[in-house]
């Protein structure tokens, strides 16, 4: 790099403050604007992404058994139920918000032994379900290769729930319909995730995201999902950009919200009153994640490297390798006894290795901390400990919780086996919200109009107005046994 | 390269010389049974595979590729200059592409501009430094150029969002991913206009004397100096665009996405295609940019399937394993045998049906009178 | 220790440690440029590789036994040198005749070749490398030099010293020399061009296994393609400001490239300069290439 472009981008980077303050309001506007250009390319008759066309498709077939169906979508929430589930999904597409979302399926609620949820040709956009064969196909994302932990499990966890846990160990059906769940790699990098979730909103009905924030986010804010009406479901990672979306569902809770209970862990556990170090991505997905954290552990009162924590003992890693095992060497320089770590499972061994010592902490979307745990433990010769938080409990826990629900459940493998099984219970709860036919548009309005139980996971709830729905986590103490992580969940944190 | 590039005198000395021999002429007619051969193709990609819906962003993706693909070619199929930092041209022009989009809201056309002088301006900057540092050096600094590139400037958090990501949302009429086709092709089209056009030119034979010769080119009057950077600046120019191209295809733009892997992937989808081809660069990139696509979802994967289950040997984790890499795997050994075994790549693999295409009798041969374009072999020279 | 010196110094020495390492690496890039003209970019890649194998080896997974730390790290040496031998004869023997750069492209090309495999063998993830050796040699305060980085400077030091000796007082260096600067002359006199092309890489895929086995042991973990992204620039950088075609050179280099690394990566923010190690390894690079292109150490030539 030229030594004149680094002085053009430092000149830029007052500039650039500007630039991001007017970035961050444009994100904010800029779902609205999208939608109301959707929603007038909708009646122009854009084909399959028209919420609208589907709105009216679908009131006209309901005209066959309700009979109302020339009423106005919103209005129709007391008279039919088939028209008001058509009606919803006139509003979710329109509209932004839930509140008439919350009218619409508020008809469909009132249909009492309506038909089921199965889904319905020509009602709604049906995408990814195959009316011959009967399937709905769903694609979870995750790193199936790539920095993260890939894992195996990320392709099993899904079958196993929707083949295999049924009764007598058959499938689980949702309106005599069979799921498909598959499983795509996006490399553990945002540019692949968007690529593959685009490709995805052609092929299925839904997508989740399995692990990686950048990723979640990525897609997440794709235009081609909001379009398509996708639904989208994640586990809580960050904020940012992903407030207003009117198809995105996070499942258990977010960064932001877990920073409060990473705080009492260890005013329980007992290593508050130690000098903190947060070491964290350099990326601004994270920026929701650090400043709550960091004024949390202000507003404790805890003690940094040299006096009262601040900006100081906070740590920005990147994807350069190198960079891991310096902020590694800095923590054991620094001498931190507790460190609060999110980011890439490579960079924590790297870490780890160099300052085993240390109390590690911190949130957990983390699939994978097994094998992380693993990793930390032969890297920082077994003197790993830590306390992260997990929106399922153990493996033995979720097991046990799993067959309360299902008693045909095989046995999991590992961590992210169980959290994604725990997270299809949750998609079928959501699934089962679905009074009239299933589509994407009548999917979202039931869910965001309510919430699901859990089980294995915590319950999510939606009719709030927040799409961060997660309601609580499970703190998971990890110690090492002879260079392998042992995980024990230790307790509940509700919100 | 060997045999080819160091050809006997007397062939090297007659093909200058042999004009430029028209067939003998069946008329118009000749062409008919041409036009039916290529019909088929025609009608696949222009129409067929673009109304596919998953068909139509692959198509895309070979676009894009082919774009980096021929300005790699001018670098080193004409001039002989290696480029192993192309990732840092593309990039920069997917980034300043995405950026002045999103967050300077630039009109979509002049973010094109933008991406292209962005990716001049570095190419320049290298262009100078291969005026001084040659051959195996100059592999070397442009390798270690597009490694700081991915690890500093693209990481830079208001140009790139970090590891969050540049967004790049395409323009209403450009939403459908067969219309992006188009758009592409489109932009395809122009560049193919441009190398043409650069190769019958004066300019386009002073690259390739460059290449043969530096100290030979200068003392025939051939300013080397001007015409290198010349050759860096229309190379990083159309890397630039094709990066913006790439933005506006994915909708966000990463630094983890344009990494050194992406660099040799470059280098070697032009090396397997055929340096110095025009045709062959194409379909060397659309082969590389379809790779994954051909061996997850077409019949392709039977081969995909069989090399997983014969190198795995049953065992199911190596399975797994196996298929994570397979891509890689196979565009590494395509490139080493390309090198050790084939060094004029697919060009020269296909060059009996091109020269027949051509309005040429069908032959097995290879006569070596086929035009400036098709250089020889793996010519990258030291 | 006062805070200045924490900023300045745990970074030098961590980076002098690191330092050898590229000096390691670069001493096969050396070796091989010296003899056949070549720059190998998959060396560090061929060092990752020996790398697996030990780790391989020491988890006793697939079809190896379950291996002590030494027979591991043996084993992957021996991985090193076969794989070396193999590139040679494979890659790099066909290509005798042609154009360097094409040489180059190729061990790109085995570079992604590597990458895949080992893609093939440990799954694209990380994996934790082999513990060598545990425990601290000094500490005080911040500044903490382990076991294992004593023995990397010790093996940096062995070997710098082995291979300049190699080079002034055996037939075979000589003649390594030799091919190399008359490759045809050579052959007449009755060296065989083949024979030490092969010695040269199978020393080379050595030297690139204990680099690998070493960085990786204190990294902690090794991952496809990690030790490339973490090693190469630095080794060659090394190198080249050592001058090419000096050895002693390399280790030099290797060193001053590591502090200076160390010390930029740990003392420039992240937020005002993203991989500031890298750009100035950059900056290095091209002002050694530009103002002295043989080195420091180099002769001109």
């Amino acid at each position: 790099m030229s030594l004149a472009h680094s002085v053009h981008k430092r000149r830029g980077l007052v500039l650039a403050v500007l630039a991001g303050a007017l970035l961050t309001s444009a994100c904010g506007l800029k779902p609205e604007v999208k939608d109301q250009l959707k929603a007038g390319g909708g009646a122009v008759g854009a084909g399959t992404t028209g919420g609208v066309d589907a709105g009216t498709t679908g009131a006209i077939d309901a005209g066959t058994t309700g009979g109302a169906g020339t009423t106005t979508g919103t209005i129709a929430g007391g008279t039919s139920g088939t028209s008001g589930g058509s009606g919803t999904s006139g509003t979710i597409s329109g509209g932004t918000s839930g509140t008439t979302g919350t009218t619409g399926s508020g008809g469909g609620t009132s249909t009492t032994g309506g038909p089921a949820n199965a889904p319905v040709q020509g009602q709604g956009t049906t995408t990814g379900i195959d009316f011959e064969k009967k399937t709905i196909k769903i694609i979870l994302h995750g790193p199936l290769t790539g920095a993260g932990v890939p894992q195996e499990s990320f392709r099993t966890g899904g079958p196993k729930y929707w083949e295999k846990s049924g009764p007598n160990g058959g499938p689980r059906l949702i309106g005599g319909f069979r799921v498909i769940a598959e499983a795509v790699d996006d490399k553990y990098n945002a540019q692949d995730a968007l690529r593959a979730c685009n490709a995805a909103a052609k092929t299925a009905f839904l997508i989740m995201g399995g692990a990686g924030t950048d990723q979640i986010q990525a897609c997440g804010q794709s235009q081609v999902l909001r379009r398509g009406n996708v639904p989208y479901l994640s586990a809580g990672v960050t904020e940012t950009g992903l407030g207003s979306v009117s198809n995105y569902f996070a499942t258990s809770l977010t960064y932001k919200q877990q920073s409060p209970l990473v705080i009492r862990a260890a005013r329980e556990q007992g290593y508050l009153n130690k000098k903190w170090a947060i070491v964290i991505t350099g990326t601004p997905n994270f920026a929701d994640a650090r400043e709550s954290m960091t004024a949390e552990l202000k507003k404790a009162g805890v003690q940094g490297k040299a006096g009262p924590f601040g900006d100081g003992d906070i740590y920005l890693t990147e994807k350069t390798p190198r960079d891991c095992s310096d902020v590694g060497i800095k923590l054991r320089s620094g001498g931190y006894e507790t460190v609060y770590f999110l980011g890439q499972p490579l960079f924590f061994g790297q870490c780890v290795a160099q300052w085993p010592s240390a109390t590690y902490t911190g949130p957990g979307p983390s699939f994978g901390i097994q094998s992380v745990a693993d990793l930390a433990c032969r890297g920082g010769a077994s003197q790993y400990h830590a306390y992260y938080l997990h929106p399922a409990p153990d493996k033995a826990a979720s097991q046990i919780e799993a067959r309360k629900f299902a008693k045909d459940t095989p046995d999991f493998t590992d961590d992210i086996e169980s959290g994604i099984w725990g997270g299809m219970q949750g998609l079928e709860q959501a699934f089962n919200l679905v009074k009239g036919p299933l589509s994407r548009e009548s999917f979202i309005a039931a869910l965001a109009a309510a919430g699901v139980p859990g089980g294995v996971t915590n319950p999510a709830v939606y009719n709030g107005g927040s799409r961060f729905g997660g309601t609580g986590a499970y703190l998971n103490k990890i110690t090492c046994n002879a260079d392998k992580g042992v995980i024990k969940t230790i307790a509940n944190y509700k919100k | 390269m060997s045999a080819e590039v160091y050809a006997p005198p007397e062939e090297a000395a007659a093909s200058p010389a042999k004009p430029h021999r028209a067939p003998r002429s069946y008329g118009p007619i000749r062409w008919l049974p041409r036009i039916l051969f290529l019909l088929p193709f025609v009608y696949w990609v222009l129409w067929r595979i673009p109304n596919d819906e998953a068909g139509a962003p692959i198509l895309a993706d070979a676009c894009i590729y082919a774009i980096v693909g021929l300005s790699l070619n001018i670098l080193i199929g004409y001039t002989g200059q290696l480029s192993l930092g192309h990732n840092g041209f593309f990039g920069i022009g997917a980034f300043a592409a995405a950026y002045s989009l999103t967050v300077r809201d630039v009109p979509f056309a002049a973010t094109f501009v933008i991406a292209g002088l962005c990716g001049a301006l570095f190419a320049l900057f290298m262009g100078f430094i291969a005026l001084r540092i040659t051959g195996l050096y100059l592999a070397l600094i442009t390798l270690v150029f597009g490694l700081t590139l991915e690890e500093s400037l693209f990481e830079v958090e208001w140009l790139t969002n970090s590891g969050a990501g540049q967004p790049a949302d395409r323009p209403e009429w450009l939403f459908d991913d067969r219309n992006f086709f188009y758009f592409c092709l489109s932009f395809l089209l122009l560049a193919v206009y441009i190398d043409w056009r650069l190769l019958r030119s004066k300019t386009g034979r002073a690259l390739l004397a460059l290449k043969e010769n530096e100290r030979v080119a200068e003392a025939f009057g051939i300013n080397v100096t001007a015409f290198k950077l010349l050759a860096f600046v229309l190379s990083g120019t159309l890397a630039g665009v094709a990066g913006a191209l790439l933005a506006y295809r994915i909708g966000i733009v990463t630094a983890s996405g344009l990494g050194f892997n992406l660099a040799l992937t470059f280098v070697l989808m032009t090396v397997v295609g055929g340096l110095g081809s025009r045709l062959g660069v194409i379909l060397g990139a659309s082969l590389f940019a379809s790779l994954t696509f051909l061996l997850d979802e077409t019949w392709v994967g039977v081969v995909q399937t069989f090399l997983v289950k014969v190198l795995s040997f049953g065992n199911h984790t190596a399975e797994i394993n196996i298929e994570g890499s397979i891509v890689g795997f196979i565009g590494a050994l395509g490139l080493l045998l390309t090198i050790v075994l084939n060094p004029g790549g697919i060009a020269q693999q296909i060059r009996p049906i091109t020269r027949w295409l051509s309005g040429k009798p069908f032959s097995l041969h290879d006569d070596k009178d086929t035009g400036p374009g098709s250089v020889e072999g793996s010519s990258v020279r030291a | 220790m006062d805070v200045m010196a924490i900023e300045i110094v745990v970074p030098a020495v961590s980076g002098a440690v690191q330092g050898c390492v590229y000096g390691l690496l670069g001493l096969g890039l050396v070796l091989l440029y010296k003899s056949g003209r070549i720059f190998n970019f998959a060396q560090a890649e061929m060092g990752a590789f020996a790398a697996f194998m030990t780790a391989f080896a020491d988890a006793g997974s697939g079809i190896l036994p379950d291996m002590p730390v030494w027979a591991a790290v043996f084993f992957g040496m021996i991985t090193g040198i076969l794989l070396g031998l193999l590139v040679e004869r494979v890659v790099v023997r066909p290509l005798f005749s042609a154009p360097k750069v094409t040489v180059v492209v190729a061990t790109a090309g085995v570079f992604l070749f590597l990458y895949a495999i080992e893609g093939f063998l440990s799954g694209p993830g990380p994996r934790s490398a082999t513990r060598i050796i545990d425990g601290d040699l000094y500490t005080n305060g911040g500044l903490r030099i382990t076991n294992l980085g004593g023995i990397i400077v010790l093996v940096l030091g062995v070997l710098a010293v082995l291979s300049a000796l190699f080079f002034s007082r055996t037939r075979m260096g000589t003649a390594i020399i030799a091919v190399s600067q008359e490759p045809t002359a050579t052959r007449l006199v009755g060296i065989s061009v083949e024979r030490t092309a092969a010695f040269t890489w199978a020393v080379a895929g050595l030297l690139g296994a204990i680099a690998g086995i070493l960085l990786s042991g204190t990294n902690g973990v090794i991952a496809p393609g990690l030790l490339t992204g973490l090693a190469l620039v630095p080794a060659f950088t090394a190198a080249v400001f050592g001058g090419i075609t000096a050895l002693p050179g390399a280790f030099v280099g290797g060193v001053v490239i590591g502090i200076i690394e160390a010390l930029a990566a740990s003392n420039i923010p992240k937020d005002i300069m993203p991989g500031s190690g890298k750009v100035i390894l950059f900056g290095a690079l091209l002002a050694v290439l530009l103002i002295r292109p043989a080195g420091l150490l180099g002769k001109e030539t």
